[in-house]
């Protein structure tokens, strides 16, 4: 027979288990990874973000796809699909590039980067015209004298080895190459845990579709495969 | 164009790519430079026994004078190029205006002086103490020095044009 201290402490043991075993599933998906959104919160105030606002004064609001394209010259593809909840919430044309920005809530004046990437899962989509990158011969030659230019090709070769790291893939999409990699938390150079967004970069034609988000990479597939 | 970014020590890129150079605050206040892209922490210089010497000082620019996307960033002798991240929005980036730090007290947990270069009349001295929670320097010709202690980081941005509020 056991003694009651010893009971109770035989209690107290099991009670502890089972409280932790319970909090550990509860930060546990089904797949038994942590979830980004847990993993993400939780690593946030490990960046070392500045605290600005998303929209900078440079930022030029457009109407929408139609006025985009007439700035930039080009037909600026729109995504068809979006993550649940989500809706393009600003779009913004600049010299030969598109950005829009897809979240669940509004963006104002007060939303800061780190709440919209982070805290916030918002995601970025950005096209560029990749045929008017150097805009002058000069520029050219001065790209050459620093070690460029490079082709978008060997750019998206330069990717995947320099995000090696983050084991980043090529695919393909519908038949346009794309560089990817997916959401995770890495360690960075003092040590400390901190998020990464993930990234879809693809090529269609002279564009260079971006696609950055703390969301499954799954997600920003889609996305693509709705704009190529 | 509005606002005209000069030397910055952080960059938001048109895609939203951000670079930054800035240090780590720490009990002794003894500055540990780093530079981060998109917040994480690529590199670090200075730490306790590597940090500038009694009288010395450390230079920092962002630059992209030829917007092909790749950014040169200069700490101290280190010059680092990034991969192809996006162009800026400013057509160029001027040169010449760098911040500097200068220590006059090493190792001791007290005020440390920054400073910027402008070509045309040399180093012009910041002084500021790293204790501060917030400072902002209006330079006589319009140029904005300013930077946030947002512990445990202390960010930097050099602006003219823009605005005070760069925190």
């Amino acid at each position: 027979m056991l003694n009651r201290k010893t009971a109770i402490m035989i209690a107290i043991t099991i009670a502890t288990v089972v409280i932790g075993v319970s909090v550990t599933v509860a930060h546990l998906d089904y797949g038994g990874q942590q979830t980004s959104s847990n993993n993400s919160d939780e690593f946030a105030s490990n960046l070392a973000i500045p605290p600005i606002p998303l929209l900078s004064e440079y930022d030029k609001p457009v109407n929408g796809v139609d006025e985009a394209s007439t700035i930039v010259g080009y037909d600026v593809p729109y995504p068809t699909y979006l993550p649940e909840g989500y809706k393009i919430q600003g779009m913004y044309a600049y010299d030969d590039s598109v950005k829009m920005y897809a979240w669940d809530r509004m963006i104002d004046g007060k939303t800061r980067y780190k709440d919209f990437y982070y805290t916030g899962k918002g995601m970025i989509i950005y096209i560029y015209d990749i045929s008017k990158r150097y805009s002058t011969a000069a520029d050219e030659e001065e790209a050459k004298a620093t070690g460029g230019p490079i082709s978008i090709e060997e750019q998206m070769e330069e990717w995947v080895k320099e995000f090696e790291k983050y084991k980043a893939h090529k695919l393909t999409i519908d038949g346009y190459q794309c560089v990817a990699y997916d959401s995770q938390i890495v360690e960075d150079a003092i040590g400390r845990k901190v998020p990464l967004l993930a990234e879809l970069d693809c090529l269609k034609d002279k564009l260079l579709i971006q696609i950055r988000a703390y969301l499954p990479e799954s997600e920003l597939i889609k996305v693509a495969e709705s704009m190529l | 164009m509005v606002g005209y970014m000069v030397s910055p020590l952080w960059v938001t890129a048109v895609n939203d790519r951000l670079l930054e150079i800035g240090w780590i605050a720490s009990a002794s206040y003894t500055p540990q430079w780093y530079w981060a892209l998109d917040g994480i922490i690529q590199k670090r210089w200075c730490t306790n026994n590597t940090c500038p010497n009694n009288n010395s000082t450390w230079l920092f620019t962002i630059q992209d004078s030829d917007r092909d996307g790749r950014w040169v960033l200069r700490v101290g002798t280190d010059t680092i190029t990034t991969n192809n991240l996006g162009n800026s929005y400013a057509i160029k980036t001027g040169a010449g205006y760098e911040i500097g730090y200068y220590d006059v007290n090493p190792g001791i947990n007290d005020y440390k002086d920054f400073m910027y270069y402008k070509p045309s009349t040399g180093w012009v001295l910041l002084s500021s103490s790293v204790a501060s929670k917030w400072y902002v320097i209006v330079p006589d010709n319009g140029y904005t020095v300013d930077y946030c202690n947002d512990a445990p980081f202390t960010h930097f941005k050099v602006a003219k044009g823009g605005g005070r509020d760069l925190c």
